[in-house]
Order: C-alpha cells, then sequence, then structure tokens
C-alpha cells in the first residue's frame, strides 16, 4: 500500500524533473537559435568572459534578457492561472478570461498613450489596473459566495467595458496605435535588460509565496465550509490568493503585454500530468510555463524569418484551439 | 456541558432563520438535531462549527465564547463535515484523511511521523484503511462518506459535527455510518452533533434529540420521554404511531399527513 503511495509521488516528482529538463531546454533553444545562431560552446564562452566580441554582444544583450523576460513571464502567468483556476473554483479561469489581463492593459495602454514619458511606472500602474478588475469582478460575483458562471460572466463584462475603453482610446490617439497594438498583441521583441529588472522582483517575491500557498490551496479545493472547518481564514486567503494571481499576472502584463491563453493552457496541461495537489501542479505549471513561451518565442522569431511574429499570436493559434477542446471535454 | 448556545439569533439575506435559540449540547453524546425541512437545522450546525460566525447572541465551547478562539484552535478541538462535500477527482482516501492534519500544521512544517499515524489510525476505525490509495471518485457513497469522516477524525477533535452524514446512500451503508458514529462516541468519549433526516435513525442512534420547529428549539431531552405521537403531529405534520420494540427502543411510524 505505502509502496504504491511512493510511486506515485515517485512518478510526480520525475515529471517535475523532466518538466525542469525541458523547461531548461527551452531556454537553451531560446539563447541559441534565431536570425543568428550561437554555438553553445560561444555562450559558455560568453559567461567566461572570451567570445568573440559578435556573438558576445548578441548574447549579453538581446538574447540572454529576452530569454529571461520570457521565462519569467510564462512562468508568473502559468502559476496565475493555477491560483485562478483553483480559487475562483472554476477550471476555465485564467487571467485574461477573468479580466486581470485587460485591467492590466487598460491601465498599460493608459501610460503608453497618455503618458508616454512615464513608461517606467507601466509595471505598477498595470498592477494597479489588474487589482482593480479583480476586486471589481469579485465583487460583481459575489452573492452568498462564489459561483463559477457569475465569474465567467462579471469577468466577460469587465473585460468588454474595459477593452471599450482600450478601443476609445486607440481611436483618439491613433498616432500611437502601433505601439498599444504591438503591446496588446503580446510579444518579446526588443525586450531586454530593463524589462527584466521589472519582472525579476514580483517573479521572485510572488512566486515564491505562491508555491508556499499551496496547501492552502489544497484546502481550498475541497470548498469553503470544509476548508473552515479545517481551520482555514477562506474569505482572508482567497483574497490574498487573488492580490498574488493578480502581480503574478499584471507583472507578466506589464512587460510583454495581454499575452493570452498561457495562464490557461500551461495549468490545465501539468493538471492532467501530474493532478490536482497543487504542491506537485505549482512546480510544474511554472516549470512548463518557462518551457513553452521560450520555445514559442524562438519558433515566433524564426519560422518566419526574417519577419519577426509577436509570441501572443501564436500563443493565441495554439490556446483558442486548444480552449475549445477544453471546453468540449468538461463541460 | 460541550457546547451551550444562547439566544443564538441568525439572519440570512434579510430573513430570520432562527430567532434565539438556546439549547445545551451534552458532552460525551450523540445528540440529534432534528426537525422540517428548511427550519435551520444546518444554520445551527453551521454556527457551532464556526463556518458562519455572523449571528447574534452567543456559542460556548466549554464557556469559551467561540468568537475569540482561534480558527486553527478550534479546528482541533472540533471537526464539522457539511453537506455537498467535494474533492478533486484525483484526490486518494489518504491524502483526504491527510487534509485533517492540517489545523496541526504551520506555513513550512513538513509532514510528521505522528501525522501518518494518525492518519492510518483515522482510517482504521471507519474502516477505509484499505481503500487508502483509491480515488474518491471511485468509492462508493458510504464508502466515500467514511473517507470524510476519517479526515475530521484525523482532527482529533472531542467534538464531531455531521450535516446529514446517510442522506443519498442506501439502507445498509446508512446504518454502517451510523455504527461507526455511535462506535466512535463509545470508544473514543467523542462528542457527536448530527443533523439527521431519518427520525427513527435520530431515535435509534442518539442519547439527546433538540427539535427545531418555527425558528427555535421546540423542544430537547431524551429520545424516550420527548418523542411521540403529539410531537409527530405538532412538528412534523403527520399523524402516526410510536412503538416499544422488545429492547425497549421506540420506532415511529408516520401514516398520514395531518390536513
Amino acid at each position: 500500500m505505502t509502496e504504491n503511495n511512493n510511486k506515485t509521488v515517485k512518478w510526480r516528482i520525475s515529471l517535475l524533473v523532466v518538466f525542469a529538463t525541458l523547461a531548461i531546454a527551452g531556454f537553451l533553444l531560446s539563447i541559441t537559435k534565431g536570425s543568428v545562431e550561437i554555438p553553445l560552446s560561444e555562450i559558455f564562452g560568453a559567461i567566461e568572459g572570451n567570445s568573440s566580441p559578435i556573438y558576445g554582444n548578441i548574447f549579453m544583450n538581446i538574447r540572454l534578457p529576452r530569454t529571461i523576460v520570457g521565462a519569467l513571464v510564462g512562468m508568473n502567468l502559468a502559476l496565475s492561472g493555477a491560483i485562478l483556476q483553483a480559487i475562483m473554483k472554476n477550471p476555465l479561469a485564467d487571467p485574461h478570461i477573468i479580466g486581470i489581463s485587460s485591467g492590466a492593459g487598460l491601465a498599460g495602454i493608459l501610460v503608453i498613450v497618455l503618458f508616454p514619458a512615464y513608461e517606467v511606472f507601466i509595471t505598477p500602474v498595470a498592477f494597479l489596473g489588474a487589482m482593480l478588475a479583480a476586486v471589481c469582478i469579485y465583487i460583481l460575483a459575489w452573492k452568498n459566495g462564489i459561483r463559477p458562471v457569475r465569474i465567467i460572466l462579471a469577468g466577460v463584462a469587465v473585460s468588454a467595458f474595459l477593452g471599450a475603453g482600450i478601443s476609445g482610446m486607440m481611436i483618439f490617439n491613433s498616432d500611437r496605435v502601433h505601439n498599444a497594438l504591438m503591446w496588446m498583441v503580446g510579444g518579446l521583441s526588443a525586450r531586454s535588460w530593463p524589462h527584466v529588472a521589472m519582472i525579476w522582483p514580483y517573479s521572485l517575491g510572488a512566486g515564491i509565496v505562491a508555491l508556499l500557498s499551496a496547501r492552502y490551496i489544497n484546502i481550498l479545493q475541497l470548498g469553503d465550509d470544509v476548508a473552515k472547518g479545517l481551520g482555514v481564514r477562506v474569505e482572508l486567503t482567497r483574497i490574498a490568493l487573488t492580490a498574488i494571481a493578480a502581480l503574478l499576472a499584471a507583472s507578466a502584463v506589464s512587460v510583454v503585454g495581454l499575452l493570452g491563453f498561457v495562464g490557461l493552457i500551461v495549468p490545465h496541461g501539468a493538471r492532467l500530468m501530474v493532478g490536482s495537489d497543487y504542491r506537485f501542479l505549482l512546480p510544474a505549471s511554472a516549470l512548463l510555463g518557462i518551457a513553452l513561451v521560450t520555445v514559442c518565442d524562438t519558433i515566433a522569431r524564426s519560422a518566419f524569418a526574417p519577419v519577426e511574429l509577436p509570441v501572443g499570436i501564436l500563443m493565441a493559434a495554439i490556446g483558442a484551439p486548444f480552449f475549445l477542446f477544453l471546453l468540449r471535454r468538461e463541460l | 456541558m460541550a457546547i451551550d448556545v444562547k439566544n443564538l439569533t441568525i439572519q440570512l439575506n434579510d430573513k430570520i432563520i432562527l430567532d434565539g435559540v438556546t439549547v445545551t449540547i451534552p458532552k460525551g453524546r450523540v445528540t440529534s438535531i432534528i426537525g422540517p425541512n428548511g427550519v435551520g437545522k444546518s444554520t445551527l450546525l453551521k454556527a457551532m462549527g464556526k463556518i458562519n460566525s455572523t449571528y447574534q447572541g452567543d456559542i460556548f465551547l466549554d464557556n469559551v465564547d467561540i468568537r475569540s478562539i482561534k480558527r486553527k484552535a478550534f479546528a482541533q478541538r472540533l471537526a464539522i463535515l457539511p453537506q455537498g462535500m467535494q474533492a478533486p477527482a484525483d484526490v486518494t482516501v489518504r491524502q483526504l484523511v491527510d487534509y485533517g492534519r492540517f489545523p496541526y500544521r504551520s506555513w513550512f512544517s513538513s509532514h510528521k511521523k505522528e501525522d501518518e499515524e494518525i492518519v492510518d489510525w483515522a482510517m482504521e476505525e471507519t474502516q477505509v484503511i484499505d481503500l487508502a490509495h483509491r480515488q474518491l471518485v471511485s468509492l462508493s457513497g458510504g464508502e466515500r462518506q467514511r473517507a470524510w469522516i476519517a479526515m475530521a477524525l484525523a482532527q482529533k477533535p472531542e467534538i464531531l459535527l455531521l450535516d446529514e452524514p446517510t442522506t443519498y446512500l442506501d439502507v445498509a451503508h446508512q446504518l454502517e455510518v451510523m455504527e461507526i458514529v455511535t462506535r466512535l462516541n463509545k470508544d473514543l468519549g467523542l462528542t457527536v452533533i448530527m443533523v439527521l433526516h431519518d427520525l427513527n435513525q435520530a431515535v435509534k442512534y442518539s442519547d439527546y434529540l433538540v427539535v427545531i420547529k418555527n425558528k427555535i428549539v421546540f423542544i430537547a431531552g431524551e429520545p424516550r420521554q420527548i418523542m411521540n405521537e403529539a410531537l409527530l403531529e405538532e412538528v412534523f405534520g403527520v399523524r402516526g404511531e410510536v412503538f416499544t420494540s422488545r429492547n425497549g427502543g421506540r420506532i415511529l411510524a408516520p401514516v398520514e399527513v395531518v390536513k
């Protein structure tokens, strides 16, 4: 009996090792492939400071920061989606669908369009936008507890409302539409060290708290009443976790734009493989998120060279059919 | 006394559910809360279990106001299984029962040997140890209910609250659950408080009955003393007969609705 149990735990741990390998492979793929191929030997050279200057320059100033941003964005969105799916009691919740992204989006576009001089503040402002959207949806969906259908509907309504704001802003400021549009699609083009600096503190802080919360999330999955009976302060925990999810999503979205579906695909894929125990599901989601975004970005920028596709387009092209597949399967 | 409820009034959505309930639940006994549908039996149970904390009046656990007890400390003393419990499809029995150790863990603490032993013990007590590695979805209703009771037991409580633990089970599984509950009461001295739908089960398995009607406690006492034809008619609106069985227990036979 215990053997059986150990086996499943061992199985899940070995899956995590596989995912970690995938994440590292995606990371390496992303720093070596592109319009210029950098051999791995040159990368190790660059780390030691004795590579050829061209390779070293491309590696240190373009590939490496871009890959780090992509990895952190993938991790944040996947963790955010995984948390939201549990605390909203909704398998289809992700930062995009429940409006956190559009909240961050509208706030970000406000900065891009109206106050371009203050673009450094885009992350905190987008964070505020995400939190406001999350709180709105929470209040709108609250009526003696949370019902999944109400969350989805409130999320759609709030997203539509915020979307109107985004569109209006772009129409009245058509000279800046291109920037805003690129930002809305979500891409990693020209992302460099300043963006790494924007995102990593959020990834680290919120990521650690998220991983530590796994046990609480597990209990919340048993329903509010059972969780209270087991000693969880349910409303407080849910609000705190919503804040963490919003923080993770906002930091990602404010750096790369409204990258869709990572937060939906990755946690679901991870759940199918490692199960619903969040002590395994959260790290699995984080690792798969890193792998997916780094690999997709590598494809997006090299498959159609010299045209570089924003990674958001590729993600949506994969994400939308997957979403439909889930709908067919689960509802 | 295990739990003292004093002048409890609960309002949900502007509707008064309970209006000045005062009752004392005896320690170390099996108490059942009965009454017609929608009279607030579950609401009373949830208030005693600190799930619903918006009420007027007071509830005392061993003379301490439960509002002043921290949630985790409370969960170490009282376990409650509400109605309609659900868990993710792939949760195993062992994992579920292990969740019962949650109140004893802090943010960083890992699994302790002691927890393992208590989880094993809880599964043995409710006879689900052989199902430990089965997923909850693959179990029958009765087995699943026993697994949940094992989870509550892993909390090592003094008091166990159950909301209609036998609803939706076939009769053999109903009796099985009731027998486990009464055995836990006898062997461990566990105070059991349940909401029950089936009057015969309530009479047979409880030491004490609390009858709720019109938002208040209509009567409370030992089944033999309070359960009779008049109570059936007044509280439940049915005419029926109450027999005394060979071993002195009461058997209720509702016959017709009082017009």
